[in-house]
């Protein structure tokens, strides 16, 4: 479960429902932590995996994943961070119902 | 009423104050006759039997394998199981503690632990060898780098000196890193081997599992063929010491991890042998991002039997990894490298690595390590379906 950040210090960004503004939210975090060009990070959609992003590795992955908490304001369970290796998944962990 | 006798560690060797209890013969609380042996010392020239000379249930007060005084005792026999456990509870000679291998003062034992030492390997100083503070520090002065103030070089040798000039001080977590492995390359007498190993199976599973939004490495299937393969290797989940040979009792496996800034970790997967490879990849990434936040606990660093180190970088055809204090054996994966196979008949390009593994020749020769490799090997390149 993805738990809000209560560290009123980091860097949350202000809530934004829209699955676009959300997507373009995740593209800007994979395109810094990944080093993607501007066209590599045009081609981020919600169905890309790493299988299309060579550059994400797993210990990119770790680093992408602190790079969404510190976006987004949210502390993810590091036992579920695996599985959310494509956008959908980091889009769903984000959207998702917090406790 | 039947006396109750005190098990005794006996003098096998004249020279020695104390000796290893190596292992009990004979169960806790099990019975013993006269003439039958009840356990197994080693002495710095020998290995010995230690028999009793009367009958009765035998209580084990120390667990073995531990270093324990010549004349001191170990256990008792006695007509049944609460004699002998009443006469040792009584006792009014001093017992000396659990932690009988070594005696060290509390400030000794936070100074070991902040620089993940064993205490084990430091000449105490002190009161009946107990190891002080200032021992722990010796050992630190001689075996880490020292660490001087800017522009003092004093205790560098002068054909040195004119040479370098002060660059800083080298780290603890460094320190502390360095003073583990220098222990274990101290202790072991490490040999390396090494063996190819292609990745046309292994690529395809790690490209399914991405295809699928799960984070799956070669890191991760090597843990994983590593955990099914070990337990026939016994020897590389051993560790030789002082003359005994210890063995783990569960396959938990380390692996590298790095920080940005250069710190490096072995996280654990606990029970290896016992785990998909899905649950490995999700507690590689689990504990990676623990040591990327900096919640990691000492405690759950330690206990590995075996250390798994890849360094992917570009054109990296080797890696020799050095086993943790406390290991035998350390895997080294190298980065990934294209090359020509014939399959079928014909040629064709299939990316590589190469494993080397790093072991303790005490306890194994390069046949069996080689053994190893292979059927590591063959579980990565043709993995049970």
């Amino acid at each position: 479960m993805t738990e809000p950040l209560l560290d009123p210090n980091q860097r949350a960004a202000p809530a934004d429902p829209t699955p676009a503004a959300l997507l373009r939210r995740i593209r800007e975090c994979m395109q810094a932590v990944l080093e993607l060009s501007d066209a590599e990070a045009a081609g981020v959609d919600s169905k890309t995996t790493p299988l299309a992003v060579p550059r994400w590795t797993s210990l990119a992955h770790v680093q992408l994943i602190l790079e969404l908490e510190r976006t987004f304001g949210v502390i993810f369970d590091a036992d579920e961070i695996a599985e959310l290796a494509s956008v959908r998944a980091i889009m769903d962990a984000l959207t998702r119902p917090r406790a | 009423m039947v006396a109750v006798t005190p098990l005794v560690v006996p003098q096998v060797n004249v020279n020695d104050d104390t000796v290893l209890l190596i292992r009990w013969c004979v169960a806790q609380h099990g019975e013993v006759s006269a003439g039958d042996i009840v356990c197994e010392v080693e002495t710095s020239k020998a290995a010995a039997e230690v028999r009793t000379d009367c009958a009765g249930v035998l209580v084990q007060s120390v667990s073995a394998p531990v270093r324990v005084r010549i004349g001191e005792e170990i256990g008792a026999i006695g007509p049944t199981r609460e004699a002998a456990i009443t006469y040792l509870e009584t006792k009014t000679t001093a017992t000396p503690d659990a932690d009988r291998n070594v005696r060290a003062t509390p400030k000794a034992a936070a100074l070991a632990a902040r620089h993940a030492i064993s205490l084990e390997i430091v000449a105490g100083q002190g009161v009946r060898g107990t190891i002080k503070e200032s021992d722990v520090q010796k050992f630190l002065d001689d075996h880490t780098t020292a660490v001087h103030p800017p522009g003092d070089q004093g205790r560098l040798p002068p054909r040195l000196s004119k040479y370098l000039e002060h660059a800083g001080a080298l780290s603890e977590f460094d320190a502390a890193v360095a003073a583990n492995l220098r222990q274990s390359t101290d202790h072991l007498i490490l040999t390396s081997i090494d063996a190819d190993c292609r990745l046309a199976a292994a690529d395809g599973i790690i490209r399914q599992a991405l295809a699928a939004g799960r984070m799956v490495s070669l890191l991760h299937l090597i843990i994983a063929a590593a955990g099914r393969v070990l337990p026939r290797f016994p020897r590389l989940m051993s560790f030789a010491y002082q003359g005994a040979v210890y063995r783990y009792r569960t396959v938990d496996i380390a692996f590298a991890a790095r920080t940005p800034d250069g710190r490096l970790y072995a996280p654990v997967v606990r029970s290896a042998d016992r785990t998909d490879l899905l649950g490995i990849a999700k507690v590689c990434q689990a504990e990676m991002l623990r040591v990327m936040r900096g919640t990691v606990k000492a405690e759950e660093l330690e206990g590995a039997c075996f250390t798994i180190s890849q360094v992917a970088m570009p054109r990296t055809t080797r890696v020799a990894a050095v086993p943790s204090f406390g290991q035998s054996a350390a895997l080294g994966v190298s980065a990934a490298r294209p090359s020509i196979a014939l399959v079928d008949g014909a040629l064709v390009e299939q990316p590589l690595v190469t494993l080397t593994l790093g072991y303790d020749h005490t306890l194994c020769d390069g046949v069996y390590a080689a053994g190893f490799l292979d059927e590591l090997i063959g579980d990565v390149e043709r993995p049970a379906s």
